[in-house]
């Protein structure tokens, strides 16, 4: 046999060859997995004459492999000689179409879909078809599950004549006599009904579409709500009331949950797809059916549903929301089932820009308060971290004031990843709520973060106050900041201490060289003599980040952060020399503080400390 | 640069190596007193931290160098507060993310494990790796005892041989490190004060002088004082008493009362037992059960908690939930065994 | 995976649960290593400690009640319908005891059924068991395209000898082209003579004999006194239903249906009706407690797609005890594993198992087996006792200890 590669270079190609056959399912998997290495050496012609058939052979092993393999032949097209060879691969995907295992159908179907798509329609016609009849009209369900999945792109490539048979071979699909392949239709469906005419669609879809919503199995009537949303964007409104709207209404009211679940789910799509702006079709069929899902006997259903609210509000008007939707929502806050209250919480806050400020300061705001003391700490952290869009609407100051006793009692929720939410959203708070509401109102509870008994509040809080020194200045963190983190240096339990000295570390680059120099520093080497080792080698690597701020802040043209904002103009030759004068002086702390307390540290009693020392040092140079 | 650090050290090895709680005398001289060690073992933590274990060859060599500073501890550690003593972990690595994320990470916070920290879950092999990677790169902010499940034996029933070869596909890293776990020191002593280890007392042993007596490099054995100190649990009935385990004694007040006041403890803390709120106080305050492995076995459903020792022996425990498991793909593919 | 898939699943669970508690030494069961799949060898099966306890505790509870009802008294014939009987082994030890005075039924998915029927049939030591001529239904409506050895590939032979046959083009789906040997062709006409137009709902029995029956039948098309009238089944007979951790994967409402049209088959049937109508049940079932771990176990079951409805609606050991009372089963008493593994077991054998392992999750040992429950109980006395004491057949069973 002629080889497209020399004899030499065969060898690492048997192995591969001798591995698609051996006992161990990791090699025989391994060299699938390598298959287009062992199809190029073997080149187009010895690839189908061999390689394939021995493929198709393949079927009696191991699913995993079966899985590669069926995904592999989808970019095959290429190793078997192009586009007019194609069709070669076709009977392997067809028998592992057919095969148990829905992971390895999925694979095949997949790849028969993609060598669809590069086939001429003189192929498709010629060999695809066939594929698709056998498969369709096989024993076993396995097969038909998988072909549903191929006629949408199919159908794109045939003409008229064909699309008529296929048509019809896909109608004993969708009245097969096996659940399973009825749902498998009517997923396919959706996909297949946006390549037929609206015509078309009336005498033959709408047939399937209302066969299968009549289903017994409610597992099949859950999917023809996709079908109709698909149908319903090919028929256009008026078509789509004619014929689908009375099924619609029975779904709505179907009596599986699970039904209902996927129309409250899909809920807003429909009412733009079906209603699509009548206000006669909303106000009469939709809204009802809004009401009566938000009280759903099941919490599943009034699960999305209450997701739903927001974007449906949007296409009704002012009254039908106040009056019908509202009072149901109210009940929802108090419902029994915390995941139906956890997800009105995401999206309640998204009825405030509808209503308005008075309306939402009236009716939403009791329930937001109510939810921010609700037991289950999801609900409670899904409405903070959805409050920016009511404060929108009504406004800082009465959000806050209506809200800080809620905020005030979430910041010491049991949870501490609640707390951490709650950490997270201040700065956001302070600088809409400006500096002395929040001096007097939350200030303390910033600072009771530092003594929080989970590290990772502590860590947070830390964070926080630098956030905050953004927001209200380096003047306000001196004075009312800076001694806080003072204070608790001189806790008695050490970890406590060391989220001090994490703090005044955080704040640095945030504050300006004088408050370095005559706060920050000052109690970083008071903490050199602490009688806990972790202390002192935490300030020996905090000397490392505030010399190295010390210097660059010096560097700078600015010398008071507060201005940093401000336009900057050209330096001037006596900025110059002001600039010099402040490397100096820092340089001068430096020499005469830091390096001489690291010197200390260096030949500490603790291998810890005097590594950081050492390291620090290093640094300083 | 990095010679500067080296020569500096180096100069500290001359110290009189004996006792020195604060520097661990062996750490002085051995081979890790580096900058290279120091960033190797950097990276290995940082990969750890990650949940990705390190090499076969890097297991042996941290296993070799962490032999070096084990060797050097007391079968009865001493351990200065602060400090924060956790119970077992059992392969159940996101679980001490949590508990870091609750006590702190090291080496800001002191630690004492009391063992068990393989078998059971699924990332033992990470899991001990860190920990033992942490212990060599601050000997003195962490110490590690034994549990019963650091055995040969034990290992093979319970996962952490089975995990070793999945893994790794041979059970060499098993191997490193159960000959290393033969090297772990049986109990610490805080402070004088509170003794710690993994199972309970023995009927054996009476004084700490006994268990300093003990040779402890060997396999946990199926009886005798060692067996008896990584196995037995506190019992409300007086007295000694067979083990429901199979392995050690139940022990009553009266003796663990007998054993504090004999060795002037104020406290016995120890893991070793499933408890529903993760600590648990017994024998009129004289033992505490400390488990740190919340949702046990991914079905136990109980809390997890550690005990935080300040530098005024004031202590504090801290309760965690396991930590929630959005960011674990595989974990569905893994669940717990039930009768069905 | 289907949801029948998957319950079907369990008992492979159940079964490597088993032969693990056997290899372990908890009890003597040389029949179970039989039932094992060819590809798992019954040295590899170790489940923990706490496992093997637990399923000796389940083994020895079932089994002692089974056995005193058959013992009771009047050694006149009795009748055990075992649902979801799976691949359990009691049958082979049964009823070659009791001869013909014990007709034995067991009821599970078609599929089980079969495939246990053709475990009978191949293995001298199972067929032995069974009295009597024995009658063997087993078709094999496999799927297609299932076989699971690999054949000698023919294709890229040493020799790299051009293949016989190279022409593009569709193929036929199994061109036979040199399949030397492997190819299991039986196994394919096998699947080709399967007939594809059977009717998924009708109840099969792969195996008759005068006292053994194994019917393929979904329990849930069993809601109807009239749908019981399976091959064998004889109404006036003193009867013991077996449910091990089979009625819990149905809905509360199906099952309590399905045990409903049991009780009434077997107080009302005219033939019944001379006899004492004595039915009974022993069933074992976990239940939430509504605790931690009974959540934590729901959560996790329902990751693996199982879902057990009657947990969470019958929630305690009491829940139990008053539904099955409710149903007809006037006398009933209840123990969860714990109870009975510290009540039941006496102190040499505990001696015994207890040397057999080192149970070192004792806690998670106590915590598990807290939420699973045996349940016995009996349609006699018909009146409402205040003691719920059992009698006639069953009255054997008062001398079991009751947690209920």
């Amino acid at each position: 046999m002629e080889s497209s590669v020399p004899s030499d270079e065969l060898y690492p190609i048997a192995v591969l060859i001798d591995e698609l056959k051996h006992d161990d399912v990791s090699l025989r998997l391994a060299a699938i997995e390598r298959l287009s290495t062992i199809a190029l050496a073997l080149g187009p012609e010895r690839t189908r004459s061999e390689l394939i058939p021995f493929l198709e052979e393949s079927l009696d092993d191991e699913d995993e492999v079966l899985t590669v393999l069926a995904e592999q032949l989808g970019n095959f097209v290429l190793y078997v000689g192009g586009n007019q060879y194609a069709h070669v691969l076709l009977p392997p995907l067809e028998s592992f179409a057919g095969v148990e295992e829905p992971l390895v159908r999925d694979k095949a179907v997949e790849s028969l879909n993609k060598i669809a798509d590069e086939m001429t329609e003189v192929q498709v016609e010629e060999y695809y078809l066939p594929l698709v009849k056998n498969l369709t009209t096989a024993d076993w369900f396995t097969s038909k599950v998988s072909v549903t999945g191929l006629y949408s792109s199919v159908y794109q490539k045939v003409g008229a004549e064909s699309r008529a048979g296929l048509r019809q071979l896909f109608g004993q699909l969708v009245y097969d006599d096996a659940p399973m392949v009825r749902r498998a239709a009517a997923t396919h469906l959706t996909g297949l009904v946006s390549h037929i005419d609206k015509d078309t669609v009336v005498t033959d879809v709408v047939p399937f579409f209302l066969y299968l919503a009549q289903d017994d199995q409610d597992s099949v009537r859950l999917l023809t709500v996709d079908v109709l949303i698909a149908t319903a964007g090919v028929l256009g409104p008026d078509l789509v009331r004619e014929h689908l709207l009375e099924q619609l209404k029975k779904l709505f009211a179907d009596k599986s949950w699970r039904v209902r679940y996927m129309v409250a789910d899909r809920f807003e799509q429909l009412a733009v797809t079906v209603a699509a702006g009548d206000e006669v079709v909303l106000k009469t069929h939709f809204v009802p059916a809004m009401v009566r899902l938000l009280k759903d006997s099941e919490a599943e259903v009034r699960t999305v549903i209450a997701k739903q609210v927001p974007g449906f509000c949007q296409l009704v008007d002012r009254e039908s929301v106040l009056d019908e939707i509202l009072p149901c929502i109210e009940d929802l806050v108090n419902d029994p089932s915390q995941h139906v209250r956890a997800a009105l919480a995401t999206k309640i806050s998204g009825l405030a820009p509808i209503l308005g400020k008075d309306l939402t300061i009236k009716y939403l705001l009791p329930m937001f308060l109510q939810m921010l003391k609700d037991e289950f700490p999801e609900v409670r952290l899904n409405i903070i971290c959805k409050l920016e869009q009511v404060n929108n609407v009504i406004g800082i100051d009465l959000l806050s004031q209506s809200l800080l006793p809620a905020i005030t009692q979430l910041a010491q929720d049991k949870q501490w990843r609640v707390r951490l939410a709650i950490i997270e959203y201040i700065p956001l708070l302070a600088s809409q709520l400006g500096m002395e509401f929040f001096d007097t109102q939350l200030r303390d509870l910033c600072m009771t973060w530092l003594h929080d008994n989970v590290y990772s509040i502590r860590d947070a809080a830390t964070e926080n106050l630098k956030n905050l020194t953004k927001v209200f200045g380096v003047a306000w963190s001196k004075a009312t900041i800076i001694p806080k983190v003072i204070e608790a240096g001189a806790n008695p339990n050490y970890l406590y201490r060391m989220t001090a000295c994490v703090a005044a570390t955080t704040l640095a680059p945030v504050v300006t060289i004088d408050v370095i120099k005559d706060d920050l520093l000052p109690f970083l080497n008071n903490l050199v003599g602490d009688p806990i080792p972790n202390i002192r080698f935490s300030v020996a690597r905090s000397y490392q980040t505030v010399q190295k701020l010390l210097l660059e802040k010096a560097a700078e043209s600015e010398y008071d952060s507060d201005a940093m904002d401000a336009s900057t103009p050209a330096p001037t030759e006596e900025d110059t020399k002001a600039k010099e004068e402040r490397v100096a002086e820092v340089k001068e702390i430096i020499r005469n503080v830091i390096v001489p307390n690291l010197e200390k540290l260096k030949e500490d009693e603790d291998v810890d400390v005097r590594f950081f020392a050492n390291k620090t040092l290093q640094a300083i140079g | 640069m990095d010679t500067d650090v080296t020569m500096t050290d180096a100069a500290q090895s001359t110290l009189s190596p004996v006792s020195h709680a604060m520097s661990p005398p062996s750490f002085e001289k051995s081979a890790i007193n580096d900058t290279q060690s120091y960033n190797e073992l950097d990276r290995w933590i940082e990969m750890l931290m990650d949940c990705k274990q390190l090499s076969e060859l890097d297991v042996k060599r941290l296993c070799d160098m962490a032999r070096e500073i084990l060797v050097e501890e007391s079968n009865v550690q001493p351990v200065k507060c602060p400090v924060t003593v956790c119970g077992d972990i059992h392969g159940q690595f996101h679980d001490l993310m949590e508990l870091f994320k609750i006590g702190g990470p090291n080496p800001d916070t002191n630690y004492l494990f009391m063992g068990d920290y393989v078998d059971r879950g699924y990332y033992s092999v990470e899991t001990v790796t860190l920990l033992v990677a942490m212990k060599i790169r601050h000997p003195s902010r962490l110490t590690i005892l034994r549990g019963n499940h650091e055995s040969r034996q034990i290992t093979q029933v319970y996962g952490f041989y089975d995990e070793c070869l999945r893994k790794y596909g041979n059970p060499n890293v098993w191997k490193y490190f159960t000959d290393l776990f033969d090297y772990l020191p049986l109990t610490a002593l805080i402070e004088n004060q509170i003794f710690c280890l993994h199972g309970g007392l023995s009927p054996s042993i009476d004084s700490l002088d006994n268990i300093r007596a003990l040779d402890r490099i060997q396999e946990v054995p199926h009886e005798g004082p060692m067996c008896d100190l990584l196995w037995s649990d506190p019992d409300d009935r007086c007295g000694w008493g067979i083990s429901p385990r199979g392995a050690g004694y139940t022990f009553g007040q009266d003796i663990s009362e007998a054993f504090n006041h004999k060795n002037g403890l104020s406290l016995v803390a120890r893991a070793h037992q499933l408890v529903m709120e993760g600590y648990n106080w017994s024998q009129d305050q004289q033992v505490v059960t400390i488990f740190s492995a919340p949702n046990y076995c991914y079905r136990c459903g109980n809390q997890a908690a550690i005990m935080e020792i300040d530098e005024n022996l004031k202590y504090t425990f801290l309760q965690f939930d396991p930590c929630p498991r959005a960011g674990e793909p595989s974990v569905s593919r893994r669940t717990p065994d039930y009768f069905l | 995976m289907s949801r029948n898939k998957i319950v079907q699943d369990t008992d492979s669970d159940a079964l490597l649960s088993k032969v693990s508690a056997e290899s372990a030494g908890y009890y003597h069961d040389p029949l179970l290593k039989l039932f094992l799949p060819s590809n798992v060898d019954q040295g590899d099966v170790h489940k923990l400690p706490l496992f093997n306890r637990g399923t000796y505790v389940r083994v020895m509870a079932v089994s002692r009640l089974i056995d005193r009802f058959l013992l009771a008294p009047g050694t006149e014939k009795k009748q055990i319908i075992s649902l979801g009987a799976g691949s359990d082994t009691r049958p082979f030890h049964l009823l070659p005891k009791h001869g013909s005075n014990l007709v034995y039924h067991e009821l599970d998915f078609d599929v089980s059924a079969r495939r246990k029927a053709g475990l009978v049939a191949k293995h001298a030591v199972l067929h032995s068991a069974v009295a009597g001529p024995v009658e063997y239904d087993i078709h094999t409506p496999e799927p297609p395209h299932r076989r699971r050895r690999r054949s000698p590939p023919w294709l890229f032979a040493s020799s790299r000898e051009p293949p016989s046959q190279s022409g593009a083009g569709p193929r036929h789906l199994h061109s036979s082209g040199g399949s030397s040997g492997g190819v299991n062709t039986p196994d394919i006409q096998e699947r080709h003579s399967a007939s594809p137009g059977r009717h998924p709902h009708e109840s099969e029995t792969p195996l008759k004999s005068p006292s053994y029956y194994i019917h393929g039948v979904d329990l849930r098309q069993l809601m109807t006194p009239a749908s019981l009238q399976l091959p064998g089944i004889d109404f006036s007979l003193p009867t013991l239903l077996v449910s091990e951790c089979c009625l819990c994967y149905l809905e509360p409402d199906v099952s309590d249906a399905v045990l409903a049209a049991f009780v009434k088959a077997f107080t009302t049937s005219a033939s019944a009706a001379s006899s004492s109508n004595q039915l009974g049940i022993v069933s074992y079932e976990p239940f939430s407690s509504d605790d931690q771990f009974g959540k934590v176990m729901i959560h996790n079951l329902a990751i693996r797609g199982i879902s057990i409805p009657t947990m969470m609606a019958f929630p305690t050991l009491q829940a139990q005890v008053s539904r099955l009372r409710g149903l007809g089963f006037k006398a009933t008493a209840a123990g969860d594993l714990k109870f009975v593994h510290d009540a039941w077991v006496e102190k040499d054998e505990m001696q015994r198992i207890d040397r057999l392992e080192m149970l070192d999750e004792r806690e998670e040992f106590d915590l598990l087996v807290a939420h699973y429950g045996i349940y016995w109980g009996s349609t006699t006395p018909e009146s409402d006792k205040a003691d719920y004491r059992f009698a006639g057949t069953f009255e054997a069973w008062n001398e079991f200890r009751r947690q209920i």
